[in-house]
């Protein structure tokens, strides 16, 4: 089996079907189509027949010329089947951001950024008429979409591709839980277009050989190559060796796409633990290969007492294994095995290459700096409360209770984390209101929030690695900024949706109603509200970085980047 | 050594310096200058004047105009430092005139809160976090008003419950005052618990009267309480953190007045009569 | 940790905004409203929703419906009345400040209350009060200044005698602040005075100078003004601080000044340069040197020439002859006793200096002019010569006197036989003894040492028979038979310097003045500069400065 699939049990699997309204007829039409005609029903479980995911984990969409169906960048859950008409796949360099339904990030002139003294509304989230119209958005809720206007112009501009009808698209974004890498807009009036969501995807791939391979093909083709040799450890090898390597590399995805919306309950009832994570590989075992992970994060633990303590968590780029391994080649007879567990937390992407592939190409000749120290005998006759300091890292530096916390609170998702050193902190609301002075008088986040030890992970956009709040933004009005990656809101094409503010685990987005320059609420015609998105955007429109650490007047209050435990673990020794 | 110890110990050298030097430079130059006042005095009002830029730069946060955190720590160790030259201005000694003495008044009030303002904010935020119960200054109200809201309908629904009146008495006696408004600020700056234990005593004593479902409804009000003065604890220090400005920061105002006053004077009274 | 509160639970979906200026007033009731006070802080809320009339085409009436956000909980149970107004109307509330707002709001009334006080204060009569560091010395107070700053600047008070500013208003102050010299923008204020003469300022130019005419009161061969103001400072108290060594040193260890001052000098009259004295101070006046007083000086214990009576080597003129030595020597003594300084030298009213010595205080105790042996209570006057003279021509009648005195002191009659016979029969004895009358006279006159006429004197004796030439230069005379030389005895032998014995309590008299190896009235016993300077450095116990003794103006030295 080339691909692995492990998944947890959702207990509401089928509860929430993708378009609730699906028609059988429509089923069965879907049926009559390659590639699920071809498929063969008794290879599907019988919990899981394929007509049930059809049912339930797709949703028929139609698209007219020039309607984006994704935008580069994007962060989406599901994949594509082009069932009628054609679509164009816009290469690179790709549209303009604006033309996709964002903002362009532009630094403020000094003169605006002064401005901003007096220019701010004295009254709360004051939009513009631009702001609050939504650009060229139509439609509403989950339906609605971004129009490219001008698409001779587009494609006078820029190189495309077409895809016609049968081919899939977005899997591989879907499935390793990667950005978007293209613009795809529809290029007939009457495009209609199978949106598989990401369970459904799964669960075909696993039952059928062909789609799997199909897929898997795809993958090995555009994306592994890529993957492999951005780790230091695969630079040495000829493109003869990497396609090698390639061929017994196996992807493999753990855990809940949606994992946010399953956290936020588990959090809540308090029953979040280690023990009921799936579990990736386990300490004990015979290493049987290297898990890399590719996007996503593991907890790397070990036991204590009855249960599990975790000592670190891993992200992407990082490795699982190979220490043992290269001890294992290096000492024939007296072999190790797996000397930690590795569980995924939320959602992990892992790409596991075989033993026997890594100590006959990759660890000969391999850069002595691209190798981890081999495991000492100190080392191995470590007891319980003397964890590898390798792996430890900067772990044992913060402590357990903290590293329990963090963990648990998957904060290591945050590249720009606001953390807040309680006992420092004067409460003072500096922070805030330098937040708010750089935002039109309206603070972005909530100087409150979860705390252990001392250190308080304030509700303020985290800009996380694997933004769960991007996905299912159905305008893109919440995307990564062009130049520095930052998760940003563009006002205009925000149609107050709240999929963002639900999706993201942290609180770290809030729903505000807009108001006029007066100060009274903006209502639409059936006197709604017209709410927007808002959340930190790490002030990148002003000058020096976040307005709220560089206005912490007690060195209580930084942003920082929880991936690693580095910058944390030496803050906290100030 | 940490960044903080280092910081501490590089600033401290770095005011000893300072301050000997302008103590050295004082002493050298007094004999030697026509007026050694007038460079004491503008270095007091350079060291001033830097002072008061940390609110200006407060009030810009879009600019790039340095990080608050180092601001703060110049914005001490120069304080400690205007001190020192303060009283070199001065010839070590307290001025005479009325005009001087509340000049000096205001200075010396003016630094000796922002000393004090220093030392509650390292020493606060200890004491908050060591309590816990953290919210935000704003919510305190309306956390507090959940609190009594809650407590008035676990009597409430005590009455109905037990056909008794004996924890609505004991709420409407001892808890209502209690929850309504923040108490105790004194008490719980200078970390007494006496107003908590003594309430706690009472719920004990009351506690040996009741049956089980009163005593779980008076367990429930005994927390309520337990949370509304870890509440009012979190008023009082966090209020007492904002209520040092009100001293330092006004008073900063009326120093800048009194300053260019000064200065104005000095200048003017130093001109003489023209010759008749 | 164990009794650590969780933080409680409260409503996150919305932004904290400490910066605005009001706060709902049902913020405090735990339910502030969803749209909050106005800009300007009133409350401008009705109900929790603004309902909308729902008219299917046709109807005439349709039907309100309720608008609440489900943010807000959703559409409300009861819905609209009928009217269209909400269901659920909020009672209008009383904004409150913010925290922050409060102390904008503090700071403005301190401002405010700082601006009115000042404005006050300097509008008001007693702005002089007010702005006045420290009182002015006193040789500048009194009504002569408030006149003088009546005629210069017609200012009520006496600040116009000096300042421009005390009558003028703010503006004025501004004005002349800004055209100061040296002025808030101009350098020199900063300027270090390395040596040389420092500039005159403003102030010494126009108030200063005004009355003291430049520095004619310090020495007649100061070259070019110095600012007065560098050294002596004002509005430093009743008694103005003297200036410092260095303001001294800027001219006395600078060559080119010195120099300058004193070829200047070369060209003046000495006597100009004489200190002033008091009246009826006996001053002992040591020539002005060679060049002046321009030597080089860089502090007193460092530099300082020997005070000019010791260092050109003079001798006291005084004629009186006294020896030191022997007074101090153990073999004088008064009531059996030896003396000491203290027994003629005594301070005088103010303890500065030492009473002048008197005959009459300090030498008739042993020196009592006698001159008969057998009739000790018969003595000559101190005086003049005439009176020493007619004195011992009534001899017989004082004989006679004495006698009556006896008898009466004997508590018998003073009967004239008695008197008479006495005086005769003593009048005899003399004339065996000293011979005639006139050669009496020349015996008391002119005798240095009594024992060349009364070999058996005992030495204890020898001084109350010691004639005047025993102490006094006596020449004869022709008209008087002799003449007594005037004695001189200085009151201050330095002008220049100020000396207060009364500071100097702690150290006896010989630790400075050496007498007792003086034997001739030549001698100055004064200390040198040396022995000052053991204790005047910086070290000592006295004070190093200049003026510990000198003061600039060129004034009385009492």
């Amino acid at each position: 089996m080339d691909t692995i699939h492990l998944k947890i049990e959702r207990p509401d699997r089928w509860d929430n079907a993708f378009d609730p309204q699906f028609p059988e007829r429509e089923v069965d039409r879907l049926l009559s189509y390659a590639p699920f005609r071809d498929m063969h029903p008794d290879n599907f479980p019988k919990k899981q027949p394929l007509r049930v995911i059809l049912q339930n984990d797709t949703r028929l969409r139609h698209f007219k010329r020039g309607e984006i169906v994704v935008r580069a960048g994007d962060y989406g859950s599901s994949a594509f089947m082009i069932i009628r008409g054609q679509v164009r796949v816009v290469l690179p360099p790709g549209l303009p951001e604006r033309s996709l339904g964002r903002k362009s990030t532009v630094k403020r002139s000094v003169f605006h950024a002064i401005a901003q003294l007096w220019s701010n509304h004295r009254t709360p989230e004051v939009r513009t008429p631009e702001e609050i119209r939504g650009g060229d958005v139509v439609g509403e809720g989950a339906e609605a979409r971004v129009f490219l206007q001008d698409v001779p112009r587009i494609l006078d501009q820029n190189k495309t591709v077409t895809i016609g009808t049968g081919e899939f698209f977005g899997e591989i974004a879907a499935l390793s839980r990667m950005p978007r890498t293209a613009t795809i807009f529809a290029d007939s009036d009457d495009t209609e277009l199978l949106e598989i969501r990401w369970q459904g995807l799964r669960d075909l791939l696993r039952s059928d050989p062909a789609l799997r391979a199909h897929i898997d093909a795809i993958y090995r083709k555009n994306t592994l190559s890529n993957a492999l040799r951005a780790f230091p450890l695969f630079g040495h090898l000829s493109d003869e060796q990497l396609e090698k390597v390639k061929a017994q590399t196996q992807f493999g995805t753990f855990g809940d796409y949606e994992w946010s919306g399953d956290y936020k309950k588990l959090a809540k009832a308090g029953t979040h633990s280690p023990e009921k994570e799936a579990l990736i590989a386990q300490e004990g075992d015979y290493p049987d290969g290297v898990y890399l992970i590719r996007s996503g994060f593991a907890r790397l633990s070990r036991k204590f007492g009855t249960g599990q303590r975790t000592l670190n968590y891993i992200g992407a780029g990082r490795w699982f294994g190979l220490r043992e391994i290269l001890h294992n080649a290096r000492n024939p007879s007296a072999s190790i095995p797996y000397q930690f567990s590795l569980r995924v937390i939320g959602y992990t992407h892992t790409l596991f290459i075989p033993t026997k592939v890594m100590e006959e190409i990759v660890l000969p000749g391999a850069p002595a700096d691209a190798l981890p120290r081999p495991l000492t005998e100190d080392e191995l006759d470590h007891d319980d409360d003397d964890p590898l300091k390798e792996e430890g890292g900067s772990a044992l530096q913060i402590g357990p209770e903290l590293m329990e916390f963090l963990t648990a609170g998957r904060y290591f998702n945050g590249t720009a984390s606001m953390v807040i050193d309680l006992q420092r902190c004067t409460r003072c609301d500096d922070c805030v209101r330098a937040c708010a002075s750089t935002h039109d008088n309206n603070p972005r986040f909530l100087r409150h929030g979860p705390s252990s030890d001392g250190i308080q992970v304030a509700q303020a956009c985290m800009h996380c690695v694997d933004p769960v709040c991007m996905i299912g933004c159905p305008t893109g009005a919440i995307h990564r900024d062009a130049a520095g990656g930052n998760v940003v809101i563009n006002q205009s094409t925000c149609i107050g949706c709240t999929s963002c503010a639900t999706n993201c685990p942290y609180e770290a987005i809030r729903m505000v109603e807009a108001r006029d320059d007066g100060g009274a609420f903006v209502t639409d015609q059936e006197l709604k509200p017209i709410l927007k998105a808002t959340k930190c955007d790490l002030c990148i429109e002003q000058y020096g970085g976040p307005a709220c650490e560089r206005a912490c007047p007690h060195d209580a209050l930084k942003r920082i980047n929880l991936n690693r435990l580095d910058a944390l673990a030496n803050w906290l020794k100030r | 050594m940490g960044y903080f110890a280092k910081r501490r110990i590089i600033g401290g050298l770095l005011l000893l310096a300072a301050s000997v030097a302008v103590i050295w430079g004082q002493l050298q130059l007094a004999p030697v200058m026509r007026q050694v006042g007038f460079l004491t005095g503008w270095a007091l009002l350079a060291a001033c004047a830097f002072l008061t830029l940390y609110n200006v730069r407060k009030r810009l946060p879009f600019l790039p105009l340095g990080n608050s955190r180092t601001w703060l720590q110049l914005h001490a160790y120069v304080g400690y430092l205007s001190f020192v030259l303060f009283f070199a201005h001065t010839g070590w000694r307290w001025p005479v005139g009325w005009f001087d003495n509340l000049l000096a008044l205001l200075f010396l009030s003016v630094a000796l809160s922002g000393v004090f303002g220093l030392f509650w904010s390292r020493l606060i935020p200890l004491r908050l976090t060591a309590r816990g119960g953290d919210v935000p200054y704003e919510r305190i109200p309306i956390v507090r008003r959940q609190l009594a809201d809650r407590a008035k309908m676990l009597a409430l629904e005590s009455v109905t419950a037990t056909k008794t009146t004996t924890i609505v008495d004991f709420y409407s006696q001892h808890l209502v005052g209690f929850l309504g408004t923040s108490a105790n600020f004194w008490r719980h700056l200078v970390e007494s618990r006496a107003v908590l234990t003594r309430l706690q005593a009472r719920i004990d004593d009351l506690n040996r009267f009741l049956n089980a479902d009163q005593r779980r409804a008076l367990a429930e009000l005994a927390e309520i309480a337990r949370q509304k003065d870890g509440l009012d604890y979190q008023h009082a220090l966090q209020l007492s953190l904002r209520l040092w400005l009100f001293i330092h920061i006004p008073l900063t105002y009326s120093l800048v007045i009194f300053t260019v006053l000064h200065v104005v004077v000095v200048f003017s009274f130093s001109a003489g009569v023209p010759p008749y | 940790m164990s009794d650590q509160l969780p933080s409680p639970e409260f409503d996150r979906s919305k932004y904290e905004r400490p910066d605005d200026a009001w706060i709902c007033g049902h913020a405090c009731e735990g339910k502030p409203c969803r749209l909050g006070p106005s800009k300007s802080g009133e409350c401008r809320v009705t109900g929790e929703c603004k309902p909308q009339l729902d008219k299917l085409p046709g109807q005439e009436k349709g039907r309100w419906r309720c608008t609440r956000p489900p943010a807000h909980g959703g559409p409300c149970a009861d819905g609209p009345r009928p009217d269209g107004t909400c269901g659920c109307p909020i009672p209008p509330c009383v904004p409150r400040r913010s925290l922050r707002r409060i102390r904008q709001l503090v700071s403005f009334i301190v401002v405010t209350l700082t601006a009115a006080l000042l404005l006050l204060g300097i509008a008001g009569t007693w702005r002089r009060q007010l702005v006045n560091p420290n009182a002015v010395s006193r040789a500048h107070q009194g009504a002569a200044f408030v006149e003088l700053a009546r005629v210069r600047r017609e200012s009520d008070n006496a600040c116009g005698a000096c300042h421009e500013s005390p009558r003028a208003g703010l503006r004025s102050w501004v004005h002349n602040a800004l055209h100061a010299s040296p002025g808030p923008l101009s350098r020199s204020q900063f300027q270090v005075l390395n040596a040389g003469v420092v500039p005159m300022t403003q102030l010494d130019r126009n108030a200063c100078v005004a009355c003291h005419n430049r520095h004619e009161f310090h020495q007649p061969s100061v070259v070019e003004a110095n600012s007065c103001s560098t050294c002596h400072v004002e509005h430093q108290g009743l008694k103005m601080p003297p200036p410092n060594d260095a303001n001294c040193a800027r001219c006395h260890n600078e060559p080119t000044v010195m120099a300058a001052a004193s070829i200047k000098g070369s060209s003046i009259p000495a006597e100009h340069f004489d200190a002033p004295v008091v009246a009826g101070v006996r001053a002992f006046r040591t020539p002005r040197p060679a060049g002046g007083r321009t030597n080089l000086i860089t502090a007193f214990w460092e530099n300082h020439p020997n005070f000019g009576v010791l260092a050109q080597g003079l001798k006291d003129p005084d004629t009186l002859r006294f020896n030191h030595a022997v007074h101090l020597g153990g073999t004088v003594r008064l009531n059996g006793q030896p003396l000491d300084c203290a027994r003629c030298h005594v301070p005088d009213a103010t303890g500065r200096y030492m009473a002048r010595i008197s005959y009459a205080q300090n030498c008739a105790p042993c020196h009592d002019l006698q001159f008969d042996p057998v009739n000790p209570d018969l003595r000559v006057p101190h005086g003049e010569v005439a009176a020493v003279r007619a004195k011992l021509r009534g001899l017989p009648l004082l004989y006679a006197e004495l006698k009556a005195r006896q008898l009466a002191a004997a508590g018998q009659a003073p009967l004239r036989e008695k008197t008479e016979a006495f005086a005769q029969e003593n009048m005899v004895r003399m004339r065996q003894t000293f011979g005639s009358g006139e050669q009496l006279e020349k015996l008391v006159l002119f005798t240095g040492d009594p024992r060349e006429q009364q070999p058996g004197l005992s030495a204890e004796r020898r001084a109350h028979y010691a004639g005047c030439a025993y102490c006094h230069e006596v020449v004869p005379s022709r008209e008087q038979l002799a003449e007594i030389r005037l004695v001189f005895i200085p009151d201050r032998w330095l002008l220049n310097g100020r000396f207060n014995h009364a500071k100097h309590t702690q150290q006896s008299c010989e630790t400075c003045h050496q007498v007792r190896a003086s034997r001739l009235t030549a001698d100055i016993n004064l200390p040198s500069q040396t022995v000052c300077a053991a204790c005047h450095r910086p070290e000592g116990s006295g004070g190093p400065n200049c003026s510990e003794c000198h003061t600039y103006h060129l004034r009385t030295s009492n």
